[in-house]
Parts: structure tokens; sequence; C-alpha cells
């Protein structure tokens, strides 16, 4: 009876083998199915020996296991650079949402007088506007029509520098939001992270399996995580399924956000900075929405906001020296509105009483509205005092042209970084991404393995057939 | 390098996404005519054409303060030549009546009358609300006669000041446009009175007094003729002036537009480019995505 013994052998072999094969098309399956999901890791069949049974002979072929082609170092370097692109992502579009609040458009137009009456969307044709209405005024100064101009334009000139403060300051309120619903979004998926790592170790202590799913799950939200801020995530050395995640405080020393499914600090944004545990350490984020948002909020916007500041207190102070320079008369700006955000016509200034000379001043003297004009080719000096260095213009085409600078800076460096971004995912793409072409060689592969074995297996039917429905025969 | 599927497709929908980008914004310069939109297109190119821009905006208002200028001191012109003409002609009336009887001088006398009344009427001259010789104060007649009870001007008073009306033409730089108060205006006062005088003479016939001011008339006909020359020096710098400030707004223009304007034959060919490189994308990746391993399972 020992052939027959080989048969059983070759039967459970097969047996085994449809088994082994059947599993390997059923991750083939899985993998073909998720080509087209960003967060998921090939995956592919460890095939083994099985020891033969008491007596025989034959060694089958078994799925171990099925294993993530995974490679954590390029996990973490795309998490990282995630959190790098998103960082510059903020900063850019909050970037490009301050330049247009200030509604600079660069005009080609040759012959910009129609801007004199201060009707130009910008703070340049507006300032435009108020000195040469100065300088008309100063040319005929006894006409009501110029005297009408020369107030609206300075009313103008005002709005247009109260418009531009708030629809910066807008912009930097709209970023703290962003940072507190970004803080909030953190802490839901720190939270969400430290579930998985208890679903993680609940799931693959009881089925002796790597939880592919759940672990692929984890993946995606600390990469999510890395589009709010940076951080460095390990595992732990007790515990090497579970995932530990860091940050740098603003003393240099790494603070403990997660650790496994134990320990969860929550984050807080006091409006500055953000803040874990209790008692508070403050973090230094450099990467993430936060990190750009923060950045722009207190960067180049803030300095733009700064120096419309200071050039509307130049403005106040300057106009008001040549039009009241005694004190004593009526002032031209509220000398007590000196910021961008505050700069008013001074209370009692109309468009019957402003005047283009001094109190005492003849009918046809231009001599105080010449002089506010003349303030547009006058170089100040914060040597001297001034609020400003170089002209008003000069000042507010400077301003202008840095934060632009810092506009389109920050573009092409995210630019570059989605680049690298984009390089580094195809790095990771080259060992955990599907291709479809690999998958069905290995469907194909599998497929035949597959015959091969049912086809072994109804050979052995056929020669059990021929032992079975032999006996009896006469 | 092993290539997945995902990352053929990212990467064909990156270079597509990419080259619409690089096709919109050529399409965008192509049809605005121009290279620069916001500032941070070229944050440089965009402080100069801020700059310039303002200063073009101050040299169109040189340039209407130039042409107002003009204006006036053509007025000005106008009125300082017919004064001048009646300077001359009472020089004449003041030889004729030297040597003639009393009744020519009673006729001459009532010519001069005449060319008082006329001359205070140029002096009062009006560019639009304002009066020329006044100095600044523009709003008041600046030659107020005193009548008689026959409604003869007696004495005529300057009441302007002696401050001169300047127009600025440039950075630093301002014109006045009528010659000046402190001197003309007086002396146009002086002028007045002296016709009065004369034409009191002549109707007295007093021979002595019309000879005393032959030579006075003289000295104010050189006074109009030097502020004629003064007024027509001014018309030519402003003439000059005026060619230097459309000189300099063809430069910032033309400035202004290098920085600003699209050119079109680079951005046209760019776009030609931009457009095969998205044909060539599109094939590739199609024909790509129809070869798969796939079409040969049973």
């Amino acid at each position: 009876m020992a052939g027959l013994n080989g048969l059983y052998d070759a039967l459970r072999m097969g047996v085994s083998a449809l088994k082994t094969q059947s599993r390997a098309i059923e991750t083939v399956s899985r993998n073909m199915a998720n080509v087209n999901n960003p967060t998921y890791s090939r995956q592919r069949v460890v095939f083994g020996n099985v020891a033969p049974t008491a007596g025989g002979t034959a060694v089958s072929v078994d799925a171990l296991q099925v294993e993530q082609l995974r490679d954590v170092l390029l996990d973490r370097q795309v998490a990282r650079e995630r959190s790098n692109d998103a960082a510059l992502a903020a900063e850019s579009a909050a970037y490009d949402r301050g330049e247009t609040a200030m509604g600079e458009t660069i005009s080609s137009v040759k012959n910009p007088s129609s801007s004199a009456t201060g009707g130009g969307n910008s703070l340049a044709n507006a300032m435009s506007g108020f000195f040469g209405a100065a300088r008309q005024l100063a040319t005929d100064p006894t006409n009501a029509t110029q005297k009408q101009m020369f107030f609206q334009t300075a009313k103008t000139m005002a709005e247009r520098f109260q418009f531009s403060h708030e629809r910066l300051s807008e912009v930097q309120t709209d970023l703290t939001d962003q940072t507190s619903k970004d803080v909030d979004k953190a802490n839901l998926l720190l939270s969400s992270i430290k579930d998985l790592n208890s679903s993680i170790a609940s799931q693959e202590s009881s089925t002796g399996e790597k939880a592919l799913s759940l672990r692929d799950e984890r993946q995606a939200r600390i990469e999510d995580l890395a589009l709010i801020m940076n951080f460095k995530s390990s595992t732990l050395p007790d515990r090497p399924n579970q995932i530990q995640i860091t940050a740098s405080s603003s003393t240099g020393v790494d603070t403990v956000l997660l650790s496994g499914d134990t320990t969860l600090n929550g984050l807080s944004f006091d409006g500055n900075t953000v803040q874990v545990g209790t008692p508070s350490t403050a973090l230094n984020i450099m990467g993430g929405s936060i990190a750009g948002n923060l950045k722009a909020r207190d960067g180049a916007l803030q300095t733009l906001s700064d120096n419309l500041d200071q050039m509307a207190s130049q403005m106040v102070t300057s106009v008001n020296a040549v039009y009241n320079p005694a004190g004593t008369a009526q002032n031209f700006f509220d000398p007590a509105g000196t910021q961008a955000g505050t700069i008013t016509l001074a209370s009692g200034l109309t468009e019957a009483n402003v005047r283009a000379s001094a109190p005492s001043g003849a009918a046809g003297d231009g001599t105080v509205a010449q002089a506010i004009s003349e303030l547009d080719t006058r170089t100040f000096s914060t040597g001297s005092g001034d609020s400003i260095n170089g002209t008003l213009g000069q000042s507010y085409a400077s301003a202008i042209s840095l934060f632009s600078y810092s506009v389109s800076q920050t573009k092409m460096q995210h630019e570059n970084q989605s680049s690298v971004l984009n390089a580094v995912r195809g790095q990771r793409d080259s060992v955990s991404g599907v291709s479809l072409d690999e998958e069905a060689a290995e469907l194909m592969k599998y497929q035949r393995a597959f015959q091969a074995s049912a086809r072994i297996l109804s050979l052995i039917d056929t020669v059990l057939d021929t032992v079975v429905s032999g006996f009896g025969r006469p | 390098m092993r290539v997945s599927t995902d990352f053929v497709t990212n990467t064909a929908i990156n270079n597509l996404r990419r080259l619409s980008e690089q096709q919109a914004r050529l399409q965008q310069n192509i049809s605005t005519g121009r290279r620069l939109l916001k500032p941070s297109d070229d944050p440089a190119a965009a402080s100069r054409v801020i700059n310039r821009q303002m200063e073009l905006e101050r040299v169109n208002n040189y340039q209407s303060a130039a042409a107002m200028a003009k204006s006036r001191s053509e007025t000005s012109l106008t009125a300082l030549t017919q004064i001048q003409k009646i300077a001359s002609r009472l020089g004449e009336l003041t030889s004729l009546a030297s040597s003639a009887g009393p009744q020519s001088m009673a006729a001459y006398g009532a010519e001069a009358g005449q060319l008082l009344e006329q001359a205070t009427n140029f002096a009062n001259s009006r560019f639009g609300a304002d009066y020329i010789f006044a100095g600044t104060a523009v709003d008041a007649q600046p030659f107020t006669p005193t009548r008689d009870t026959s409604g003869a001007i007696k004495t005529v008073a300057y009441v302007g000041n002696s401050q001169d009306a300047t127009f600025s033409m440039g950075d630093g730089r301002a014109i006045a446009p009528s010659p000046g108060a402190a001197t003309t205006n007086r002396a146009i006062a002086s002028f007045l009175n002296s016709i009065a005088a004369l034409r009191d003479a002549m109707n007295t016939g007093d021979s002595a007094a019309v000879k005393s001011l032959d030579a006075t008339m003289g000295t104010h006909e050189d006074t109009f003729v030097n502020a004629i020359g003064t007024v027509a020096a001014v018309q030519t710098r402003i003439d000059a002036n005026q060619a230097q400030l459309i000189g300099r707004a063809d430069d910032l223009g033309r400035l202004i537009s290098t920085d600003t304007d699209a050119d079109m034959a680079t951005s046209m060919v760019r776009l030609t480019e931009s457009q095969t490189a998205y044909q060539a994308a599109l094939s590739s990746t199609a024909n790509i995505f129809k070869l798969s391993l796939l079409d040969y399972l049973k």
C-alpha cells in the first residue's frame, strides 16, 4: 500500500497548493483593487514549505504570511516632505491672498492720469491722485472744483490706507483661525493614531498576523498629520508595532505627543504658539500648514502691514507739518491716527474750508498745496527721525516689491518642494505602489500554478478511480 | 526603477497640469499683451513700474501746469502788449501836445482820458476768474480807480500784493507766468496815474506839465517793453519745459512698456512649444495606458 500513500501525499500537496495559489490570487486581486489607493501598500504572499506528514516524504507549499512591501525610511521621508510641502503651500496661499487683498495690479497704462482722481484700486494710485490734486490746486488755488478734488483724493487715500490695513488684518485673522482649526484637526488625528495603535496591537496579538489594513490606515493618518505639522515618528523599542510621535519644543527638546496606545498629550494654540501638555510646552513647529500659516502671518504679511503703518505715519506727520506748521490752526489729518488702520482726515476739515495756502494767505496763493505736492518727491530718512527711508512712492514700491518677492520666492520654493515630494513619492511607489502589469503577470503565474495543481488533483482522482473501480470486478 | 501604475498616472497628471498652467499663462500674456499682471510676477520690475507710473503721473501734472502757465502768460502778454501800445500812443500824444494850441491839447486830453479807461481795463485783465496783475490776491480787482463827479478817473490805487503766483513745472522747478508783481504791477499803477496827470495837463493846456511827462511816458513804455520781453522769455522756458516733459513722458512710457508688455513673438513661440509638449504628453500618456498585460489574460 506504500504506492497509495504516495498518491494521498500528492493529493494533500495538491490541495495545499490550490489553497496557497488561491491566497496568492486573492492577494493579487486586493492589490489590483487598490491600484489607485495612495495609502495602500502592495502585498505579497510569502510561500513556504509545509513539513511532510508522519511517514510521508512530500513537502507541500503553503502561504506562510501576507507581507506588506513598505519601506519605513521612505514612509518617514514622505511624511517629512509632505510636511515641508504643506508649509510652503499654506504660506504661498496666504501670500496670494495678501497680494489680492492689496489690490496692487501692474498696469501697462502709459498715461495713468485717469488715476489722478484717486479712483484707481491701489494705494499707489490713491497717493498719486492725492499729490496730483495738490499740484493742480497749487496752480489754480481759486478753483473750487480743484479744492473739492484735493479734499476727495485725500479722503480716498486715507480710506485706501484703511482698506489695505483691514484686508491684510482679515487675512492675518483668517490665518489665526485656520491655525486653531489645524490644531483641532491635529488633535483628532493624534487620537485616531492612538486608537489605531491600540487596534493593531489587539488584532496582531489575537491573529498572530500583521494587521496590514490598519497599518496602512495608521500610515495614512500620520501623513495627514504631516500636512498640519512636522514631527518625528518612531516605533517603540518594546512594542515594534506601536508608534511614538514627538515634536521639537521651542528649546529644542523632543516632546512626546503620542506614545503607543497609552500616552496622548493634546495640542493647544494661544494665538501665537502651539503648545502641548500640562503644564504647557511651546512647540517649535517648522513644517505643515501650521508653520506655513504662522510664518506668513507673522512674516511678510506683518512686515507689509508695518510698512503701511510707517508710510501712513509719515504722510500724516508731513502733511500736517506743512498744512499747520505752528500747530495752532486746523490740521489736515487727524494727528492721533498715525497708522494705516487709523489714518483719517482731521475733524472739521471740509471741502469748503480746505485751503491751498496759509490761513492768512491770499486767494491765489497756492504755496501750501504746492508744499504738500512736493512731499511726493521729498526724501525722508529714519536717521533724521522720519518714519521711512526714501520718498513715499519709493517706500510703497519697496514695500510691495519686498512682499511680492516673498510671494514669488515662496511659490518657486513650493514648486521645487513639490518636485522633491513627487520624487520621494516615486521612490516609495517603486517599493509600495501597485503595478497592474506586474500584478497581471503574477496573476498569470498563480493561475498557471493553480491550473497545474488542479490538473494533478484530477490526475490523482483518475488514478484512484482506476484503483477503486478495479476492486470487485470479475 | 520599478514603476507603479499610480506613479505613471500621477506623473502624467502632474505634467499635463504643469503644461496646462504654462499654456494658460502664455495665453493670458498674449490676449492681454502684458507680461506682468501682478507684482509677484516680477517683483523688481513691479517696483520699477510703480515708481515710474508715479513719476509719469507727476509729469502729466507738470504738463497740465505748463499748459495752464502758457495760457496765463499769453493772457499777460496780450494785456501788456495792449498797455505798451497805449504807452506808445501816449508818447506820441505828449509830443504832439507839446507844440499844440489849447483846443488841440483838449482833444488830446480827451483821447488820453479814453486811453486811461482802456489801460485800466487791460490792467484788470482776468484769466478765468483770476486777475492776472494782482500778485496772488487774484480774487479782487487790483487797480481800483477813484473817479470825480463827471466819472473821470482821478487816481488809480493798486490793491493787489507783491507775491508772484508760481507754477510747478518739474521736480524743484517753478515758473511765474506773469511779470513780477512787485515791479510790473506797481509800474502799471504808476503808469495809470501818469496818464491821469497827462490828461489833466492836456485838458488845462498846461504845456510845461505835458512836456515834463514826456520822459515819464517814455520810461513807462520801456518798462512795459521789458515786461513783455520777460513774459516772452517765460513762454520760451515753458515751451522748452513742455518739450522736456513730453520727452520724459515718452521715455517713462517706453520704460513701463519694456517691463510690463509681453514680447508677442516670444510668447507665441513659447505657446506653440507648450502646445506641442502638451499634445506629446497626451499622446504618450494615452499610448502607455492603452497597452496593458491585462488585455492578454484569458
